[in-house]
């Protein structure tokens, strides 16, 4: 069972506002009904918040507040309409109604298993609204109301301390940016105490020095770890968003499938919520779709009828993992093979030298789809593709795999948050680079004859695969220190794609603030952003993917491979 | 149009109310365009000055932020030819243009006298390369003249105006024109 109770306080707070808002409301009416005005907005107004209060407690599980809020929503909709004129009882039994409701919320923040008694006020409300006979109204009138009022005494709620705050995303993004100079000022700080360390004999001072600016570090760390805190959204929001779809799919393909949630509770950057509903989307759309099979073909390979999509969320070290999965058909390496060949998007050849693993990955090719048929749920074939760029573009990596008729599954790897990145700081040209840490798999030096010329493009021969390897310097700037002893390639992925990248020298790995570069700089092939540096000058920040995405595409380069194993 | 916007004679058959309504609305006019004038006579253009190349060029002071010496510009690959790159500006990064590529001037050596001039344009921020900064000077509005038609092109349609002051001409600059690409 899941911790819910960081939810019911949510829960509260909200009800405790829509219910503050409800009594003014009421009491405007009030005052405005002793005036001999009849106001409809302040009605509507009531059964507004009423009704998000009756949706949250049926989420939250809370039946007995739901059904009751809702018997009070019909008893204004009388009111509404005109079938229940309003008299100074039916104002006692709904301000009752407002402390009984109080009086029960706050039994549920003690316990939220606590049993809730709206019976007296339920009979109330039908005396007063429901039943029409004004005989029966006036003999409520004598009875029920000063029964009621015993209940609504408890006066807590005025001297309730609210626990939460709404604060503006702005506001926290500021925050955010202050705090990213405050942590570049600290690594000017960390060059400073270099050059004092040069000049300076005095060891006391410096150790001083040394020890301030260490405790300066580990307070804007703090600081910066708690901010992201208060950014943080656990992904559950987002997961119980594709409840509804899948559902809906079930009801219209006659399939069954339960979507299960694990690690729903993995808190993630309001950023990476924001972006990651729409790969999600995708994804899920397909499991239904392509992955899950029909209850009759379920039965047939001794599954049972019902399928599941598991969505999974979980921490790893720098990184969110989010993953898809489906104990539905899987895939089958040799359709999607064919499939690739017919729709002309690589050569027959080609596709059978491809490992297993390395034909899953041609469905990330734009224009594939695997399914023939066009479905509601997945559409077109906007698909993988689409969704492998979203993921690349977040700085992340997405990886497949699937075993026929066990499953499916896709694996999304995402940085902790899309302000912040860890970045390899590399050197060229006489320029500082950032290369998000993310992309790189490894970095190592050769020997300058390692480096072979394979028509347009030059390769090394990595661990006995081909990795084709760009020069950033003839990339950014278009010179090239091509013909040195060494070199020094970091080896970078982006989907299954690798490759490497030459540079003059390795500098470190450093956290670095993204900068979005001004729209007036145009389009930056190879460059996703700036950040400024502990000096105060300014890296660029390489684009993996589209450096990528330049070369050829994955499949060519392996056929190369081979060929050149066969020599 | 209602009633109450018609006029309607007197029932006397005098026109009088009328003519005096008339007149009145007659007077504010002429007032006015008075007042227009001699706004204008007064209104100063507040400029900063500089010097790219042989000529002095001259931007309104409101547009521009700050002037600052011009160290530290990173190169951004892939920019636009006119951009030089790109600075700090207190942990915001803006571009800058270096203004003798925007007008199609021969390139000089960087010197100590060169500066940035930080402009908003909009929401924009943007830093322009000049040579040197001259001085911040009031130029009354009477003395700037538009260009002559003959003598613009297009290469000229980012010039605002020509001050005219005693010994010398001022080219004031339409920024928007000067900076962005249409």
């Amino acid at each position: 069972m899941v911790d819910i109770s960081v939810l019911i306080e949510e829960f509260l707070d909200d009800a405790t506002g829509h219910i503050e808002a409800v009594e003014v409301a009421l009491m405007e009416m009030e005052k405005r009904w002793s005036d001999g005005v009849h106001d409809q907005s302040l009605i509507t107004l009531l059964l507004g918040n009423l009704h998000t209060l009756k949706g949250n407690s049926g989420m939250m599980g809370f039946t007995p507040v739901q059904q009751y809020v809702h018997r009070l929503e019909s008893a204004l909709k009388l009111v509404q309409d005109g079938t229940a004129p309003l008299s100074s009882t039916m104002f006692e039994v709904l301000y009752s109604a407002i402390s009984a409701l109080r009086f029960n919320l706050s039994r549920l923040s003690v316990d939220p298993k606590a049993f809730l008694d709206f019976s007296d006020e339920l009979q109330a409300l039908d005396l007063n609204f429901i039943s029409q006979s004004p005989l029966d109204r006036a003999a409520v009138d004598v009875e029920v109301a000063p029964k009621l009022k015993t209940k609504g005494e408890d006066l807590a709620y005025i001297t309730h301390k609210s626990t939460t705050l709404k604060v503006g995303f702005e506001k926290l993004d500021e925050l955010l940016n202050l705090v990213g100079e405050l942590v570049i000022h600290r690594t000017a700080l960390n060059a400073l105490e270099k050059r004092l360390k040069e000049k300076v004999s005095d060891r006391e001072l410096l150790d001083s020095f040394n020890e301030t600016s260490l405790l300066i570090g580990k307070s804007s760390t703090d600081l910066r770890e708690a901010i992201m805190k208060a950014r943080m959204l656990p992904i559950k929001s987002v997961f119980q968003r594709f409840q509804r779809l899948v559902r809906d799919h079930c009801h219209k393909s006659g399939k069954e499938i339960s979507l299960r949630f694990e690690g729903e509770e993995t808190e993630l950057d309001k950023t990476v919520i924001d972006e990651i509903g729409e790969p999600l989307l995708h994804l899920i759309r397909n499991a239904a779709d392509h992955g899950i099979e029909s209850p009759a073909e379920r039965r047939n390979t001794g599954k049972s009828p019902a399928g599941a999509i598991t969505l999974k969320a979980s921490h790893e070290s720098n990184h969110i993992v989010i993953s898809v999965e489906d104990d539905g058909k899987g895939m089958d390496p040799d359709k999607i093979r064919d499939s690739a060949v017919a729709k002309g998007l690589i050569g027959i050849e080609e596709a059978e030298a491809l490992s297993p693993q390395e034909v899953l990955q041609l469905l990330f090719l734009p224009g594939f789809s695997t399914s023939t048929e066009v479905t509601e749920t997945s559409g077109r074939g906007i698909g993988l593709d689409v969704v492998k760029k979203i993921v690349t573009s977040l700085n992340g990596m997405i990886d497949i795999s699937g075993t026929v008729d066990i499953g499916s599954r896709f694996t999304i790897k995402l940085p902790l948050t899309l302000a912040i990145i860890t970045a390899l700081m590399v050197e060229v040209s006489g320029e500082t680079l950032a290369i998000p840490l993310s992309g790189v798999l490894e970095s190592i030096r050769i020997n300058g004859d390692e480096i072979h010329d394979v028509g347009e493009i030059e390769v090394v021969n990595l661990r006995d695969r081909l990795l084709p390897i760009h020069r950033l310097d003839r990339f950014f700037w278009q010179k090239s220190n091509a013909g040195r002893d060494h070199e020094y390639i970091v080896v970078v992925g982006s989907g299954e794609k690798r490759a490497g990248l030459v540079v003059d020298r390795l500098i470190g790995q450093q956290e670095i603030v993204i900068k979005a570069l001004d729209d007036y700089l145009g389009e930056l092939p190879g460059i996703s952003g700036g950040t400024v540096l502990g000096d105060g000058s300014i890296s660029m920040i390489v684009d993996i993917s589209s450096i990528l995405s330049i070369t050829r595409q994955i499949n060519g380069l392996n056929s190369a491979s081979n060929t050149l194993k066969g020599a | 149009m209602t009633n109450g916007e018609t006029y309607e004679l007197p029932s006397s058959g005098l026109a009088e109310d009328i003519l005096a309504q008339f007149i009145d609305k007659a007077q504010v006019e002429v007032n006015q365009i008075n007042i227009a004038e001699s706004r204008d006579m007064a209104m100063l253009l507040h400029l900063v000055t500089f010097q790219l190349g042989k000529e002095e060029y001259g931007v309104e002071i409101a547009s521009v932020q700050e002037i600052i010496r011009a160290t530290d510009i990173t190169h951004v690959p892939g920019a636009p030819s006119h951009v030089r790159g790109v600075i700090n500006l207190r942990g915001k990064i803006i571009p800058v243009v270096d203004l003798r590529r925007r007008f199609a001037l021969a390139s000089v050596e960087s010197s100590d006298n060169q500066r940035i001039i930080v402009v908003e344009l909009g929401e924009k921020r943007i830093g322009m390369l000049v040579d040197s900064v001259s001085q911040v000077i009031k130029v009354p509005a009477g003395v700037v003249e538009e260009m002559p038609e003959e003598a613009t092109s297009v290469d000229e349609n980012f010039i605002r105006g020509v001050g005219k002051l005693e010994s010398r001409l001022i080219i004031i600059l339409d920024l928007n024109k000067s900076l962005l690409l249409s």
